[in-house]
């Protein structure tokens, strides 16, 4: 990053230049299909959006940074399974900034052709996920096979096309609606208490009003209170970190990439100028956002 | 480069995708098909991230074209293109006999030639207007009479009628016409292209002489930039070592055209052996080497012909031609007729 405005500044052009309101409207990218839980997380952030559907998440990045969409929806993490590593991974492959952020409650349902009981049931699909999420569940079914999907709402997409009497799908209840199954059983996660996080992506640094939350990347180098070095900056202004991730960087020597969101926002003392500092201090130091989770 | 969109994709992101390429200057050229929608895209496509496109779910397949030319390019419109001229359908299954005089001569000569080319089977009436000939002091064409006399044939026989075109200056004498035919000796004349590109008439483009295959493709190429995407292929014969034809038929052009376009491909057997005992069996080595058509040069006197008398084959001659390729053509799968799909 680095080259032209200082990052104090270009903070100060976005406060100015970013509208009052959250858009009701957009051309958003989320991956997966109709039904996916991005679709329920983008539904929830916009009111009228315009979903294209990609099957990667690397393509939800891309799709924004080219400028085909203006927004994209990315899982983060999952509070039974944790972080999303991928995309973490793609995080440092991209350009974008986080605008939102959404706390989605994930309920899982097996669904099946219609006419369709439990006992004719010999394989699964579903995402990897969603698999784990209601392992206790899959678990009492006998002679299951698993079949590992891109996506639990193609997962049901895909029984619904094959038309077998064989097979059924682990995804949101309204997929039943869109792909023409029935639900067998409803709420099968292991835990009721499955929210999964999700990011809403933009390649322009917008901060709406009422931001809180602040996510960063960085690398510190590999010398003895590196990383305390860089967090002790966060603790002397009273800063809450909520959460602290890190990811290899491939091709390197157990080098890692950290990344950091915590609770303040850049009107708080001190904060714009110890954005500055970072950037002139560490090699790599990325600002991903100020925005407000829903 | 080429998007082949699924079955049923949603409008909505489909008009996104389009809008997209559009904000990048791309032309897209929709291609609705029976089984999947295709969209060619014609411009700088360097930019496109074709990833990214690859990974959209109303995507079924993206390609990179290699070839300069688009339009004209199979992979841009994987079905045959067919022109339909009235009850007339060229390409596409469609066998189609273009035949008359090298050079409209006169109102009987025209008239005449036209009662036999209808009467033994042919769809479309030929005669040059323009000339387009080696020496300044040969027979230069009867010119604008020529066309009114063509249509006055036109009439009387219920045959549509093609001619060449020499010259920009000339292209409001043939808005009656229903085919304009460029010559040889004009394939590369780009600027005359590009007017007919804004015309939507049929244009028959014949080969140059000492063109390549892909040279007819990039002027076919230019005549539909502009919009004009009625183009019938011509081959007539190119220029080699050998004296014993006026020219050699490429007929391996055929299969080639016929694999890397979709346009209708018609073979001139007349200029391209110059003699007229070679004629028939030309027309009967082109028609199972599987062209759309034939266009020949017939006069009721070939000796008195004012042009390429040499080659010209009489009438009874060409009935026996037509009636020995509607024995041929089932063979290779196309039916000689006027209004077959
Ligand atoms: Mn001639």
């Amino acid at each position: 990053m680095g080259g032209g405005a200082k990052l104090s500044d270009k903070i100060k052009i976005s406060l100015e230049n970013t509208p009052v309101e959250f858009p009701q409207n957009a051309v958003v990218a989320c991956q997966g299909v109709k039904g996916a839980y991005s679709q329920l997380a983008c539904e929830k952030l916009f009111t009228n959006p315009n979903i294209i559907y990609v099957n990667t998440f690397d393509a939800v990045f891309n799709a924004v940074d080219k400028g085909m969409c203006g927004n994209g929806i990315l899982p983060l993490e999952n509070s039974l399974c944790g972080s999303v590593a991928e995309v973490y991974d793609l995080m440092k492959k991209h350009h974008f900034y986080i605008v939102r952020s959404v706390k989605m409650k994930i309920n899982h349902a097996l669904l099946a052709n219609h006419g369709v009981i439990s006992p004719q049931i010999k394989e699964i699909y579903s995402h990897e996920q969603a698999l784990g999420q209601c392992s206790e569940f899959i678990k009492k079914l006998k002679n299951v096979k698993i079949i590992n999907c891109v996506n639990t709402a193609s997962a049901a997409r895909a029984v619904s096309e094959s038309k077998r009497n064989d097979a059924a799908a682990i995804a949101n209840p309204v997929c039943a609606h869109l792909y023409d199954l029935s639900v067998i059983s409803n709420s099968i996660q292991n835990n009721d208490n499955n929210y999964t996080r999700f990011i809403c992506i933009s390649k322009e640094l917008q901060i709406y009003p009422q931001s809180n939350k602040i996510s960063l990347m960085f690398t510190v180098p590999h010398k003895p209170g590196a990383l305390y070095g860089f967090l002790e900056k966060f603790a002397s202004l009273g800063v809450n970190l909520t959460k602290l991730e890190s990811r290899p960087i491939s091709g390197s020597d157990f080098e890692f990439m950290f990344y950091v969101e915590m609770d303040t926002s850049v009107s708080s003392n001190g904060i714009k100028e110890l954005m500055d500092e970072l950037e002139n201090t560490y090699e790599t130091f990325v600002f991903l956002g100020n925005y407000k989770e829903v | 480069m080429v998007i082949v969109l699924k079955e049923n994709p949603n409008p909505q992101q489909v008009n996104r995708l389009k809008n997209w390429l559009a904000e990048m200057n791309i032309d897209i050229h929709t291609i609705v098909g029976t089984q999947s929608t295709v969209l060619g895209l014609v411009g700088d496509t360097s930019g496109v991230d074709i990833e990214l496109i690859r990974a959209l779910d109303i995507v079924e397949d993206v390609k990179r074209i290699q070839e300069p030319f688009k339009r004209a390019n199979r992979k841009f419109h994987p079905l045959d293109t067919v022109i339909t001229i009235g009850d007339t359908k060229i390409g596409g299954g469609n066998f189609t006999l273009m035949a008359g005089p090298c050079s409209v001569e006169s109102r009987e000569q025209i008239l005449s030639i036209a009662r036999d080319v209808a009467a033994n089977g042919g769809h479309i009436l030929r005669g040059g207007a323009f000339k387009p000939r080696t020496s300044p002091y040969a027979f230069q064409g009867l010119r604008g009479l020529g066309i009114e006399l063509l249509i006055e044939a036109r009439k009387e026989t219920g045959l549509k009628i093609v001619t060449e075109i020499m010259d920009i200056s000339q292209l409001e004498l043939f808005n009656d016409v229903d085919i304009i035919q460029v010559g040889a000796r004009n394939m590369q004349n780009f600027e005359l292209l590009k007017e007919l590109g804004k015309s939507r008439k049929p244009i028959l483009l014949k080969r140059g002489l000492s063109s390549t295959i892909q040279e007819l493709l990039m002027s076919a190429e230019y005549i539909m930039a502009g919009g004009n995407e009625n183009v019938i292929l011509c081959e007539r014969g190119i220029r080699t070592f050998e004296t014993a034809t006026r020219n050699t038929l490429d007929l391996s052009c055929v299969p080639v055209l016929k694999e890397t376009s979709h346009l209708p491909v018609v073979i001139d057997p007349s200029h391209a052996v110059g003699v007229a005992r070679y004629v028939y069996s030309m027309s009967l080595a082109a028609a199972a080497a599987g062209s759309d058509g034939l266009i020949i040069e017939v006069h009721n006197d070939p000796a008195h012909a004012m042009c390429d008398g040499a080659q010209s084959i009489t009438p009874e001659a060409f009935g026996g031609l037509a009636s020995k390729l509607s024995e041929l053509l089932p063979v290779v799968g196309k039916s000689i007729g006027k209004t077959q799909n």
